[in-house]
């Protein structure tokens, strides 16, 4: 047992983020290295490389939720499509109203989280095999012929709820696109349901033990569907976000986009067997991976390598604090 | 008799703490059944984990028929020795063939199986054991008592010399034991392979069923060994109770009259218990400030009472009777809705059931009394750390501070989080169920300090325990359950160690003034 720790005392934060903040640092040293020019010190880049990241990090916020409670959701990239899609068919096809389309959307992605969390709670499906399911079935809804029948939903111009979500608000000088707002407003809410709800607690403590969280009173089922649930909301507004990004709605987008979202959870520390980390570790994780990107795309590096560049990264991301923190602090679950 | 098949000498081990074994002789010779007894905690299982090569002891010499063996030569014992354990260690999707041969599979080469020869091995070996089985059958299919049999043939598959079974009887009907039993005395009787068999059990008549001769083990040390018929009943409850009772009892009694007009806090009416041990006609009645301690053994049922009481699920449930908590009927369901009648539990294993070891200290205190921190779903930060400081300093838990994750406590301040999260919210019954189990002297002491103070706020405790002292020592009243049902009662001035082992272990009690209370 150790005695008393300074690193409290004195008001530190929790090593897992001192980590988070270190690999960001050392992105964006590289960055102002690798400079392409200069161009990686100009204010538009930046919010460009915000609002690429934007969608990709609201998927992982509600990963968070999910990994926290000890789950996975395989289902987010298939909803990214199936919410694009269809708030692209109600906003372009249909020519309904804006909050009507994106509240179409939304409805959907929820929706989908909810049968997740049912599937894992009330049926006892293992949440890979539930969300795998909701994977397969999302997409196959996106491409029927009930909504986009599998061609992409465009149109030139774009109507103005698209064009909207790339508009730059002029922020003390910085020009960032709503869609950013709307992913910092997701981390926000994520970080406050967290911390400040009871659900908060009570996901961390399901994470952990789910057993003995039960014996103590928590409402674990509830619990985990509002898990998903939550999880499924933020997916279905990443869908319209990456919608109004690639000004269309794709049946065949988002693919893959929960294996990233998942490396940004788990590049920012949060544990996969549940219960330790939090979604401030997220956001560093997600800017990690995103300034990655933007980086590789700067300096022309073609985007096979940065696949391959991104795989070595969640290795070394993962196993550098675990080395250094082994048998002195690797049992700080640290509560960002 | 013959010489010994496997002499253990000067056996000693610990798990890195206090000793568990400690100079123990032990010896199993041809032909015999020898009863190794003794209460839980006394060393039983660690040392046939030794003989049969699952554990190397720190100390001790083995000798295998007269060959010595050092204590490290596990391959040797492992070879010599086959046990049976308490959870068999059968594959329940896999055939009875496949159970039977499993890693003794016959191969040609290549590793591939050799069919043929493999159904041949399996069916003799249920043939000894006098099995008529479907070799295809899935063992999950099989009844447990049929199951045990199973285990059994494949135990003698391997030709051991020395069968250890660990109370083998615990899931079985009175027509399997007997059968059980005239097959151990076969297989004994067998003068073609000199087998020898060691025996464990908390039952006192299958013991004398059984017994050729008994070995007593108290603490970590061998206490006596000597032919059954040498050894009555009583010398064998007096060998197991062994140490004079500490007569500083460290209960404290309210001085406080109560009002005798209040309600039972907890009131059972032939309460019926179905789940890993079936209970019946199960009655007493907890007035409130007071403490019940159920003594028991292994399988007596103490535990799935308790469990039942708090919670329904498929290893506990309440089946039967009538509950009064508070004086109101009162049927157990969910742990939310025990909770919110006043009920609290601490369960057995604090691991596993009883905390959330990656959570701080805080968080674990304060997750029972969340519903009331957090009344519309929002989580009062300061109220609440707040509530965690409280519960450090009532419980006494030593932590750097409520943040501080419980997996890097000590065992006595885990505990004391255990214990303490329920105190905070002044439940009306606390179910304690080994409460200081692996938990230092100090520790130990102040949870039973914690355990006073929560009754003379009119907290009624029920308390499941296998620690003797422990018992005796903090119950008003003992009752003991011996296979799912109230064997006898005392006031706990009256109860004697003697009389508790002997009713838990079945002994009929001379001075009951009925069960209940």
């Amino acid at each position: 047992m150790s005695d008393g720790s300074p690193r409290r005392r004195f008001g530190l934060p929790p090593p897992e983020v001192l980590f988070a903040f270190a690999a960001l640092g050392l992105v964006l040293l590289f960055g102002s290295l690798f400079n392409a020019n200069g161009v990686f010190f100009q204010p538009a880049v930046h919010a460009d490389a915000l609002w690429q990241i934007a969608g990709f990090g609201i998927l992982a916020c509600g990963l968070t939720i999910v990994i926290l409670a000890g789950g996975i959701d395989l289902s987010v990239g298939s909803v990214v499509a199936l919410s694009g899609v269809i708030f692209t068919i109600a906003s372009i096809r249909e020519e309904l109203p804006p909050v009507v389309s994106f509240g179409l959307a939304i409805a959907a992605g929820t929706g989908c989280g909810f049968l997740n969390g049912v599937m894992v709670a009330h049926l006892r499906l293992q949440p890979f095999i539930a969300t795998l399911a909701m994977m397969a079935f999302a997409r196959g809804l996106a491409k029927s012929s009930l909504l986009s029948g599998g061609v992409k939903i465009q149109r030139m111009p774009p109507p103005s709820e698209i064009e909207i979500l790339n508009a730059k608000l002029d922020l003390a000088g910085l020009h960032v696109s709503l869609g950013t707002c709307i992913f910092l407003a997701c981390f926000l809410a994520t970080f406050v349901a967290l911390r400040h709800f009871r659900f908060g607690r009570h996901v961390y403590a399901i994470g952990d033990n789910a057993q003995a969280a039960w014996l103590s009173g928590v409402p674990v089922k509830r619990t985990v569907v509002w898990a998903y649930t939550a999880c499924g909301l933020l997916a279905g507004i990443a869908g319209v976000l990456f919608a109004g990004l690639e000004r269309q709605g794709n049946p065949d987008g988002g693919a893959g986009y929960e294996l990233t979202a998942i490396a940004m959870v788990v590049v920012g520390g949060t544990s996969l067997s549940g219960g330790r980390g939090g979604v401030t570790l997220t956001l560093l994780g997600a800017l990690t991976i995103g300034y990655v990107r933007k980086i590789l795309d700067l300096n022309g590096i073609a985007t096979p390598a940065q696949h391959m560049i991104t795989g070595g990264i969640i290795v070394v991301a993962v196993l550098v604090p675990k080395l250094l923190s082994r048998g002195l602090l690797h049992r700080d679950p640290g509560r960002p | 008799m013959s010489a010994a098949l496997l002499a253990c000498r000067g056996v000693s081990h610990s798990f890195g703490g206090p000793r568990v074994l400690d100079g123990v002789d032990f010896d199993v010779r041809a032909g015999e059944i020898h009863v190794l007894a003794g209460e839980n905690g006394a060393g039983k299982s660690t040392l046939m984990r030794i003989m049969s090569g699952l554990l190397v002891a720190d100390e001790g010499s083995f000798a295998c028929r007269g060959q010595p063996t050092g204590p490290a030569a596990r391959s040797r014992l492992s070879d010599e020795v086959a046990m049976i354990h308490q959870e068999l260690s059968l594959a329940p999707s896999m055939s009875v063939l496949d159970n039977l041969v499993l890693g003794r599979e016959p191969t040609g080469r290549f590793g591939v199986l050799r069919l043929h020869a493999q159904r041949e091995l399996a069916q003799r070996a249920l043939q000894r054991v006098g099995l008529d089985v479907g070799l295809a059958t899935p063992v999950g299919r099989l009844p447990l008592g049929v199951r045990q049999l199973v285990e059994i043939a494949k135990a003698l598959l391997r030709e051991p010399s020395v069968l250890i079974m660990d109370e083998p009887t615990s899931a079985l009907s009175r027509p399997e034991v007997l059968r059980l039993f005239a097959l151990m005395k076969e297989i004994v009787g067998e003068t073609s392979r000199p087998t020898g068999i060691v025996y464990i059990s908390h039952r006192m008549e299958e013991i004398y069923a059984v017994a050729h001769r008994i070995t007593v083990l108290r603490d970590g040390r061998a206490i006596v060994t000597a032919p059954a018929a040498q050894l009555p009943a009583n010398a064998l409850i007096q060998a197991m109770v062994g140490r004079p009772v500490d007569e500083s009892s460290p209960r404290v009694r309210t001085e406080k009259a109560r009002d005798e007009s209040e309600p039972d806090a907890l009131t059972l009416e032939n309460v019926t218990v179905e789940g890993d041990v079936a209970l019946h006609e199960i009655s007493l009645r907890l007035r409130p400030g007071t403490i019940i301690g159920l003594a028991g053994l292994q399988g007596s049922g103490a535990g799935t009472l308790l469990r039942a009481l708090f919670v329904r699920s498929a290893s506990a449930a309440v089946t039967g009777g009538a509950i009064r908590l508070n004086g109101e009927p009162w049927r157990p369901t969910t742990p939310a809705a025990s909770m919110a009648k006043g009920v609290a539990y601490l369960p057995e294993d604090r691991g596993t059931d009883g905390l959330c070891r990656g959570l701080g200290v805080g968080e674990n205190l304060t997750m029972p009394s969340l519903e009331r921190l957090a009344p519309r779903g929002w989580l009062h930060t300061r109220s609440e750390s707040r509530l965690a400081e409280e519960g450090v300093r009532r419980s006494g838990v030593r932590c750097r501070g409520p943040e501080q994750p419980v997996a890097t406590l000590s065992g006595g301040n885990q505990q004391k989080v255990a214990l303490g999260k329920w105190l905070l919210r002044t439940p009306s019954v606390l179910l304690l169920h080994e409460p200081t189990r692996g938990v230092d002297i100090g520790a130990r002491e102040e949870i039973y300090r914690l355990i006073n103070q929560a009754t003379a706020e009119g907290t009624a405790v029920l308390l499941v325990s296998t620690d003797l002292n422990e018992l005796l020592g903090m119950s008003d009243r003992v009752l003991v359950l011996h296979r799912g049902r109230l064997t006898a009662a005392w006031d706990s001035r009256d109860a004697t160690p003697h009389g508790v082992i002997g009713a838990a272990l079945g002994e009929p009690v001379a001075a009951t003034e009925g069960a209940g209370s």
